[in-house]
This record gives structure tokens, C-alpha cells and sequence, in this order.
């Protein structure tokens, strides 16, 4: 009897435990940095507990994962650095360690996971069990720098499409006013959040410092919002037809008359004829993806694709390189041009298609 | 001929043959009453659905494990939302709550706006509670313990909030027992609409395991449900339909009984054959319209006010006591069933009569 209540207990244990891989609670591991920014990186702000599985320390600053350890040190050979053995949650030297990487336990911050071990019987139990390549650390460190580009932009998408937005909305409506240039470090900040905003979250916490940090103290642009509002009378001078009814492929001259067009092919025609009274600046297109305002000249626009505006086929915008490329592989395009590149053979082009 | 005085005779003499008409009438009533009624019902549960899936992003992920539901983590938000096109993924919480006195699942909903310590209530849950004496709060039982919530508001119970509770989005994974990165379902916003499908399809090509429904799939599920031709609704239909065959019979009958020699006597003193018919055509139409529009106004009353007794339950089953409907009135289909019934109706007595005027008189008389 004693006994089945035991593992209904044990039971009930694990399962309200069931957290991430690399969590562990405060008390079971070891954290060298003082002050009130103590569990948190340096280098993203992060709950270091919450990561502590791939935990590193160099000189006195404790990162949150090997990617932010070669964040933070622009990707220098490291000898002296330590790092948390998975297996004993100690800090061992990385010269020692053993790292597996590719596990299909998920890393921290990175596509690709790496865990370091103390003991090769460790290694090897935890290879078995999850996979992966077994490797030292200054190849562990290599792949990290290799990972590091792909990993931040990333990180960058999902900050732009989520963190910053509710970043935001936590920060207007639970916090007090609070001057990030004030700080020095995403972890110092985070830490003077703490006592600011009533947020007991450490993800909510996470957010808003992410959000205040990237946008005012490193003045990252949070994304486009609004779209291009057409009036109802609205004409496309080439075609003749109401741009309002489709406003995803808005395109727009801010001259001193609006110009509104159904699409950028036609207002590519427009430019060409009237070359010098344009300015560059003043061309706004519509994203195909988010169907917001962006600048023309700072766009990307795929060509030949299967997808069709209005008006036929189209030149279609994007505001990102990344996304331009993925529209084109998904959506069968032809090239992606830049605003630049776009001349008079290009569009005699489409119309051939 | 239009005038005043006639247009009181046959008046004056539809109130003489007050009985005969009686029968159409009840029939007619009954037939609009009950077929406005069903379309009462459907579209304000369809109104009130329609609503709720508007606040919903494009598409919804929910996960699946050997062919249950199971819940989403955050790596499944975090690589979603690195598919270009997508904007937003929302991670919601949201399960179902067994209170286990009454054998009734509660549906928990998450509301950011509620603290620690209360809750939003139907008043169907309401009665529930107050079954068991829970007056001003509740007690879940979850894993952790007792969880005591204080009934903050009570709402009023549509289709969708029939079984709700709404708490904070802690106390909903309490509740739920779940962990801080678990998700019920993601909720996906797509600005652009063309690329929704194509979305969808990359999201499974992700995961095989995750089932993808688009705002667009959920619509046109509603609309299958309270398609005219679905089960109860044809049922019903066609209950409507044979009582109106049967009042059509009794309305062509009666013209050829008595009504015959009226007919004749009216053509001998003098009456025009288009006098006659439209004679009928004033009595039929007083008829029709007055059951046409009271039958409409009686099913109004007993749908948004009474809340439908005994119909409710076809459409919602038992546990629906406490369900009221959005008053929505479709005047396109009111006007559609106007000309489907009141149209017939009169053809099938102007016919007959005018069938009857130009025959020979002597030969009707005898």
C-alpha cells in the first residue's frame, strides 16, 4: 500500500516537473555572477537556471549557451572557459569536456544542440539515448560560429514577429516609464525591470527587456505596421482600373499628387515616362507577405513567379531578402531583383511570360 | 369595380364563412410558424459562431498523438513562426474541465484581464453550481490541490459560452494541469489571404503529426451543419412541407363543395368573371397574409424570448436549458418563404374558382 502511494506520488511529481530539458531550479546549480543580474545573461538577458544545462562562464560572465558566448566574444579561440556537465550540473574546464552535438534533445538558442559532458561514460549513455556526434569543444565552438549567423536571424524573425509586439503591449500597460541608454547590458536592464513593471513572469520580464533593449538602446526597426490606405476614387493612371479593391498589391508615388497603382509593374511603367520628376524616396509598395507599407528601394522583388496580381503577372515585393528568397523557391519565381534593377528589358520580359 | 364596398363585402363574407377558413388558417400559422422557428434557430447559432471565429487568426494548429489531441510546445510557436508569410503565432491554453457531481465538462478559457482569484461564469454553469451550493465561488480539484475561484461575473449563455469559464491564463493551466510551455492550440495569422492554404500545407509539412484547420475550413463545416439539406433540417422541412400539401388539397376542395353554388350565384346576379376572382383572391390573401405574419411574429416570440422549449433540444441536445439566441432575422429568406408559401396558396384557390366561373351556370346550379 505504502508503496503504490509512493509512485502515485513520484508520479504526480514528474509530471508537474515536466519542463524543458535544460531547466533546473535555483538552488541545484552553481551561478558566479554577482549583483541583482545574477541569473541572467549577459548576453541576451536570458533566465540562466531556466538554461543551465548549457550554461558557460568566461571571465566571471556566465552565458546563457555556447552561442552567446561567441556572440559576446566575437567568436575568439577560447582555452580558459567553463562549462556545466550535463550529467553533475558542476562547472568543468571545456578542455576537459565533451561535447555532443546534434542531439535530438533541442538546444538553447540554436538549431543545432550541444551538451557537454565530464565523464565519457556520460557521453556515450547520452549519444545512445538522443544522438548525435560526440566532439571537442573547439570543434563545438567552430559549429557554434558556423550556426551563429543562421541562429541569429533567427532569433531576429521571431523577435520581429512576436517578442517585440508583446514586449510592447506588456511594457505600455504594466511598467513604468524606464530609460534603457541607463544600462549597460540586456541583463542589467532586465534586472531594473524587475522592480518597474509588475510582471512576476520571468518570459513576460524576458520580453520586455528584449523589446526596450533592441528598439530604443540598439534602434532595431520593430517591423512595418499600417498598409497603404487608398482612397476610393483612386485610379491607376496605366490601367484605369480602382486600385482599392486590391489593396495587397497597393503601390503608391508620394509626389505632390498621390499616385496610387494596382501593382508595381504598372508603376514601373509610370517611372519610366516620367523619370525626372520622381523622386526615389517617395515610392511605397505593399510586402506580399504582411501587406504592409514599405519603401520601395529598400525592397525585394521577385519576378516570374505563379502567382498573379491584377494585372497579370507581376513583379511581387518583399521587404526582406530572406522572405524574397523563400516566396521564389515556393511559388516557382525566376529572379529576385533589387529596386535598381529593374529596367526596361525586365519588364518587357513579363510581359512575354 | 376596385372600390370600398366591395372590398367589405368579401370581407363581410369571409366573416360569415368564418369556419371554413378556420382550418387553413391554423395550418398555414402552424407551417410558418414552425419552419420560421428552425430558421430562427439556425441562424442565430450560425450569427453567434460566425462571431467567434472572426476573432480567430487565419489558421489554427492543434497536435495530435496516436490520433488524440495533445498539446503544443514552444518549439512548435517558434518554428512556425519562422515560415515566411507568417506573421503572428499565438500560443492559447484552453481544455475542457470534468466536475464530476453533475458529469459535466466544463470548457475553460483563458481571459488576460481576470486576476488570480476569479472567474467569469455562464449562467448555465451558474445553475449548475448552484446545485451543489457553490453560490459565490468554485473549488477545482487539480493536481496541486484545491483551486478556489471567486464567480466574478456571470455572462449569458449563446452556443459558445453554454460551458464556459473564464480564468487567467495561470489558473487555466492549473487547471488543465499544464506546464508553462504547453499549448492547447496555436493560433496563426496570416496577413495575407491568398497565402493561407499554402501556409497550411507547410505547417504539416513541418509536422505530419499536427492537424491545420483555416478559418475558411471551420466556415464552411458551420454552414454544413445547419445546411437546409442536413439531417433534422429535412427532416423538419419536410414535416412543413406535406401540412402544406395537405392545406392546399383542403383549399381546392373547398371551392368545389359549397362554395360552387356561391360561386354561380354571385355569376348570375350579375358578377364578372374577374369580379369573382378577385372576390377570392381579397379573402385568400386576408387569409394568408394574417397567418403568414403571425406565424412569423409567434415564432419570433418563442424562439428569442421563450429561448425555443422542445426545439432547442433537437438542435442542442439536453444540456442546453439555459442557451438564448441572438435575436437575428433573415429577411431575404423570410421574404423567400413568403413567395414559396403564400404564392401556392392563393394560385390554388384562384384556379379552381375561376375554373368553376366560366363553366356553364345552369349546369353548376342543378
Amino acid at each position: 500500500m505504502f508503496v503504490k502511494y509512493l509512485c502515485i506520488l513520484a508520479l504526480m511529481f514528474t509530471v508537474s516537473n515536466a519542463k524543458m530539458f535544460q531547466s533546473i531550479s535555483e538552488d541545484k546549480g552553481t551561478f558566479v555572477q554577482k549583483g541583482n543580474t545574477k541569473l541572467y545573461c549577459p548576453n541576451c538577458g536570458m533566465n540562466l537556471p531556466k538554461f543551465y544545462k548549457t550554461n558557460h562562464i568566461h571571465k566571471n560572465h556566465q552565458y546563457c549557451s555556447l552561442h552567446c558566448l561567441a556572440e559576446s566574444n566575437n567568436g575568439k579561440k577560447l582555452q580558459d572557459a567553463k562549462v556545466v556537465d550535463t550529467k553533475s550540473l558542476k562547472f568543468i574546464g571545456v578542455k576537459n569536456a565533451y561535447y555532443v552535438v546534434n542531439s535530438t534533445k533541442k538546444g538553447t538558442m540554436s538549431v543545432h544542440s550541444k551538451y557537454a559532458f565530464a565523464k565519457e561514460k556520460d557521453v556515450q549513455e547520452f549519444r545512445k539515448k538522443y544522438g548525435g556526434q560526440i566532439v571537442d569543444f573547439a570543434q563545438a565552438y567552430e559549429l557554434a560560429k558556423i550556426d551563429l549567423k543562421k541562429d541569429t536571424s533567427m532569433i531576429n524573425t521571431k523577435r520581429q514577429k512576436k517578442v517585440y509586439k508583446v514586449g510592447k503591449k506588456l511594457y505600455l500597460a504594466k511598467c513604468n516609464k524606464v530609460n534603457p541608454e541607463a544600462f549597460e547590458s540586456i541583463a542589467s536592464l532586465k534586472a531594473g525591470l524587475k522592480s518597474e513593471c509588475k510582471i512576476s513572469k520571468d518570459k513576460a520580464l524576458q520580453a520586455v527587456a528584449v523589446y526596450l533593449w533592441d528598439t530604443q538602446k540598439l534602434h532595431k526597426k520593430m517591423g512595418a505596421i499600417g498598409s497603404i490606405k487608398v482612397p476610393k476614387d483612386a485610379k491607376c493612371p496605366i490601367c484605369g482600373m480602382f486600385v482599392h479593391k486590391y489593396p495587397k498589391w497597393a503601390a503608391m508615388i508620394d509626389a505632390d499628387k498621390k499616385l496610387y497603382f494596382d501593382g508595381v509593374k504598372d508603376m514601373i511603367k509610370y517611372i519610366f515616362s516620367h523619370k525626372e520628376d520622381i523622386d526615389v524616396k517617395n515610392i511605397y509598395i505593399t510586402d506580399y507577405f504582411s501587406t504592409t507599407k514599405i519603401k520601395a528601394k529598400d525592397a525585394y522583388f521577385v519576378f516570374g513567379s505563379n502567382v498573379y496580381g491584377p494585372m497579370g503577372n507581376e513583379l511581387i515585393p518583399f521587404s526582406s531578402e530572406i522572405s524574397a528568397y523563400a516566396f521564389k523557391k515556393d511559388h516557382f519565381g525566376k529572379k529576385v531583383l533589387t529596386f535598381y534593377d529593374i529596367d526596361q528589358d525586365v519588364l518587357e520580359e513579363i510581359e512575354e511570360l | 369595380m376596385i372600390n370600398k364596398n366591395f372590398v367589405d363585402f368579401s370581407i363581410l363574407l369571409l366573416l360569415k364563412d368564418k369556419k371554413e377558413y378556420l382550418f387553413s388558417f391554423f395550418i398555414f400559422t402552424f407551417i410558418v410558424f414552425l419552419a420560421s422557428s428552425i430558421l430562427f434557430i439556425s441562424d442565430s447559432i450560425k450569427h453567434d459562431l460566425f462571431i467567434a471565429l472572426d476573432k480567430q487568426h487565419q489558421i489554427i494548429v492543434k497536435n495530435t498523438k496516436s490520433g488524440r489531441y495533445t498539446p503544443l510546445s514552444e518549439e512548435h510557436i517558434d518554428s512556425i513562426l519562422q515560415i515566411s508569410g507568417v506573421d503572428n503565432v499565438k500560443g492559447k491554453v484552453d481544455g475542457y474541465y470534468y466536475f464530476a457531481q453533475d458529469r459535466r465538462y466544463f470548457h475553460i478559457v483563458v481571459d488576460e484581464s481576470l486576476d488570480e482569484h476569479s472567474m467569469i461564469i455562464s449562467s448555465e454553469i451558474k445553475s449548475i453550481l448552484a446545485k451543489f451550493k457553490y453560490t459565490t465561488q468554485f473549488n477545482f480539484l487539480t493536481q496541486d490541490g484545491i483551486t478556489s475561484l471567486d464567480i466574478k461575473k456571470v455572462i449569458k449563455s449563446n452556443i459558445i459560452s453554454n460551458d464556459v469559464i473564464l480564468v487567467n491564463e495561470d489558473i487555466a493551466r492549473k487547471i488543465l494541469n499544464m506546464d508553462e510551455d504547453e499549448y492547447s492550440y496555436l493560433d496563426v495569422l496570416v496577413p495575407n489571404n491568398s497565402e493561407i492554404d499554402f501556409i497550411s500545407l507547410k505547417i504539416v509539412d513541418l509536422y505530419p503529426d499536427i492537424k491545420v484547420k483555416t478559418k475558411n475550413d471551420l466556415k464552411s463545416d458551420y454552414e454544413y451543419v445547419f445546411y437546409y439539406k442536413g439531417g433534422i433540417f429535412m427532416i423538419l422541412y419536410i414535416v412543413s412541407m406535406i401540412s402544406f400539401f395537405i392545406l392546399l388539397k383542403n383549399q381546392i376542395s373547398s371551392v368545389f363543395g359549397e362554395k360552387k353554388r356561391e360561386i354561380a350565384i354571385f355569376r348570375s346576379i350579375g358578377f364578372a368573371i374577374k369580379d369573382i376572382i378577385f372576390l377570392k383572391f381579397i379573402q385568400n390573401s386576408v387569409v394568408a397574409l394574417c397567418s403568414y405574419f403571425l406565424g412569423v411574429f409567434l415564432a419570433y416570440i418563442f424562439v428569442f424570448i421563450f429561448g425555443a422549449p422542445l426545439l432547442k433540444n433537437i438542435f442542442l441536445g439536453h444540456d442546453a436549458s439555459h442557451i438564448i439566441f441572438t435575436p437575428i432575422v433573415d429577411v431575404k429568406t423570410l421574404f423567400v418563404m413568403f413567395i414559396f408559401t403564400v404564392i401556392p396558396f392563393l394560385a390554388s384557390i384562384l384556379l379552381p374558382a375561376w375554373k368553376i366561373a366560366v363553366e356553364d351556370m345552369s349546369e353548376v346550379i342543378k
